[in-house]
């Protein structure tokens, strides 16, 4: 009797962490299920021509995807589209990178007048929605004869991006102590030689961290590209899938699977190279 | 070679004096301690002189060269940080090469270097790894290597030993000083450890508060401190300090408190005749204080407090009046909490000091 009492407490303090741990999974599985079903979803539909009940698919096809090889009609090419949105995210992402490597550096290393401020204005300006500045920007790209124009979109969305950035970006800095660059001075470099040669590489993470949101950003831009981009052969792959869903015209279900899925891809891939720096990322406020 | 000369150097951070009017000499080839506890401004001052803090007023002489407005990086300096500042991106090949890089040299006499000066630091196995793969005491010396490979004329250590545990700190101590024995590099070297300063200093600035309160020989600050600060802050155990006044019975002077008076040399009659009545403080080293079981001469009674054997000698702790004074010695005797003794002190070493100023009074028999 005493073993095997002694036996089924041993049972549960041996299992114990494994059990709790598969309870957490299998509730975070239920929480995430309907995102984990409607993207098996999108995939599924992109590959079948027929849809039992709408959701078990029938016959395997490759017909949605046909838009990478032939313009669909009343759209523009995908490539030029596919073009247009890298440029814009790789220079919203060059452009961000190299101000806010500065930027950062100044903000985490140089005590000015109005600092302080300065960093707590940047909070605040970040959570105002891009809607809001529409009219403003109007007038300062029509200024600038920039409407209609990918650089238009790739200056405006730097602009934005630019106090979020420098912020993450000071983060990094932050963590670096002064004797480091201290010991760089005294070792027989100015102050800019060490900045190159020490701080730079010290902060790649916060570099990696701050390209994968510059792209993104420029990656997904709507907003500014439906209102200020009326040539169809300036869109971007985000207003050719509005163009899919918003025509009067009857919604091709396919076509928008397969392409919205095409869309993600360069997302995922960035996600996947990438989440080891995201985790870096370290917000310490203004102190300092 | 170079001598170091800080003319009335002041440096204030708002309204923190953290550095306030201090003039100190090194001379050529010495090594100097700037000995304090934390927050009294030895690392504030060490910055200045490496060209890092630029002073708020005064001056800063290397030879006879101003150089105020130099930048570190043509200071012709070497420094070792308390966090020694590895650069954790670089292999410690690189880090040690790193100072050489900036001079343009060429590769193989950068190689030449580098393998000369990590010979002797036993690290010299270790080059391709990265700092974070070795331990505490190895990155130590890779950043005494980085700071010595160009060759520098002056040295600058900041705590370069708070990280380490005791046996390597010990060990280290006469490394360092050996090393700058050899080179002969003038070497200003930072610490709170009093003991590292006593044992490896030519000479000491003990500072406090942002102001040097004596700069001597190790010898003559344990033996000679220019006041209370300083009598107390060097030496373990702290000296015992004792609030009295000078008293003269028939001719005979007296330290006097509550509870004790000792009896002075009749030598010292004319010194401390000037002294009557005066707040003073007395002060005596806790080796110089003798304990018996019998009274003797001169000798007061006082209780026994408190013991702390520290393997080869022990600290009686015992009271006299109101105060606990420390007391070090070799002999055992048998004692415990409470038992009765009798103290007595070598009347020609104890000190006196200005109860208000905290100066030392000059009680040399001449
Ligand atoms: N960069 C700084 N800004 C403001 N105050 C400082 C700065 N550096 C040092 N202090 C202040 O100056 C005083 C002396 O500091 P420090 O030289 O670091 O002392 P120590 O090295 O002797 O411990 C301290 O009160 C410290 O708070
Ligand atoms: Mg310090």
């Amino acid at each position: 009797m005493m073993e095997s009492r002694e036996f089924k407490l041993s049972f549960f303090q041996k299992h114990g962490e494994k059990i709790k741990n598969t309870i957490v999974i299998i509730i975070l599985l239920v929480i995430s299920l309907p995102i984990i079903l409607s993207y098996l979803w999108l995939v599924l539909n992109s590959f079948a021509s027929e849809m039992k009940y709408g959701i078990i698919p029938t016959k395997f096809t490759l017909e949605h995807w046909r838009f990478l090889i032939e313009s669909v009609k009343g759209y523009p090419n995908i490539w030029q589209v596919t073009l247009n949105t890298f440029i814009v995210a790789i220079m919203v992402m060059f452009l961000e990178l190299f101000i806010t490597s500065f930027a950062g550096y100044a903000l985490s290393r140089y005590k000015f007048r109005g600092r302080k401020t300065m960093l707590l204005t940047i909070l605040v300006l970040h959570s105002f929605p891009s809607v809001s500045l529409l009219v403003a920007v109007y007038y300062v790209l029509r200024t600038l004869n920039l409407i209609n124009s990918l650089w238009g979109i790739i200056l405006l969305k730097v602009a934005l991006e630019i106090p979020w950035g420098a912020w993450i970006m000071k983060g990094f800095y932050d963590q670096l102590p002064w004797e480091i660059e201290w010991a760089g001075t005294v070792d027989g470099y100015s102050r800019i030689q060490v900045f190159f040669k020490v701080m730079l590489p010290l902060v790649r993470p916060g570099m990696a961290v701050t390209a994968i949101f510059g792209f993104l950003s420029g990656w997904s831009e709507f907003i500014f590209i439906n209102t200020f981009i009326l040539n169809q052969q300036t869109w971007t792959l985000s207003r050719y899938i509005k163009g899919v869903i918003g025509d009067f015209r009857f919604v091709d279900y396919g076509l928008l699977t397969s392409i919205s899925l095409f869309y993600m891809i360069p997302t995922l891939v960035f996600y996947f190279f990438a989440n080891k720096y995201l985790l870096q990322v370290n917000i310490t406020g203004t102190k300092g | 070679m170079a001598r170091i000369l800080l003319k009335n150097l002041s440096k204030h951070f708002k309204n923190v004096k953290a550095v306030d009017n201090i003039n100190l000499e090194i001379k050529d080839g010495e090594f100097t301690v700037l000995l304090g506890p934390s927050g009294c401004g030895k690392t504030t001052t060490l910055l200045m002189i490496a060209g890092i803090y630029k002073p708020t007023t005064g001056g800063i002489y290397f030879d006879d060269q101003i150089m105020n407005n130099v930048p570190p990086k043509d200071r012709g300096i070497g420094m070792v940080f308390q966090s020694y500042a590895l650069y954790p991106h670089m292999t410690l090949y690189d880090n040690i090469a790193f100072p050489l890089r900036a001079q343009k040299m060429k590769k193989d006499e950068i190689d030449r270097l580098v393998r000369e000066v990590t010979k002797n630091l036993d690290i010299g196995k270790l080059l391709d790894r990265k700092p974070f793969q070795i331990s505490g005491g190895q990155q130590q010396r890779v950043a005494i290597a980085r700071a010595l490979v160009k060759k520098p004329k002056i040295l600058l250590f900041d705590e370069p030993l708070s990280n380490l545990d005791a046996a390597l700190r010990s060990y280290m101590r006469a490394e360092i000083k050996k090393l700058q024995n050899d080179l002969g590099i003038t070497t200003v070297y930072v610490t709170h450890d009093q003991l590292e300063a006593m044992t490896m200093a030519d000479r000491i600035a003990v500072f406090s508060m942002g102001k040097i309160q004596q700069y001597d020989t190790a010898d003559n600050i344990y033996n000679y401190p220019a006041n209370v600060f300083v009598a107390t802050f060097v030496g373990t155990p702290a000296m015992n300090i004792l609030n009295v006044e000078v008293k003269n019975y028939n001719g005979d002077f007296y330290l006097q408190d509550e509870g004790f008076k000792f009896k002075t040399l009749p030598q010292r009659k004319e010194i401390l005749s000037n002294l009557v009545e005066k707040k003073l403080k007395l002060g005596i080293r806790p080796e110089h204080i003798r304990l018996s079981l019998k009274e003797t001469e001169n000798s007061i009674p006082a209780e026994v407090y408190v013991l702390e054997p520290l393997g080869r000698e022990v600290i009686y702790n015992i009271k006299i009046g109101n105060n606990i004074l420390k007391v070090l010695t070799e002999e055992r005797m048998d004692l415990k909490p409470g038992d009765r003794i009798f103290m007595d002190f070598d009347r020609n070493r104890y000190h006196l000091f200005d109860a208000e100023t905290g100066k030392a009074i000059d009680i040399s028999i001449r």
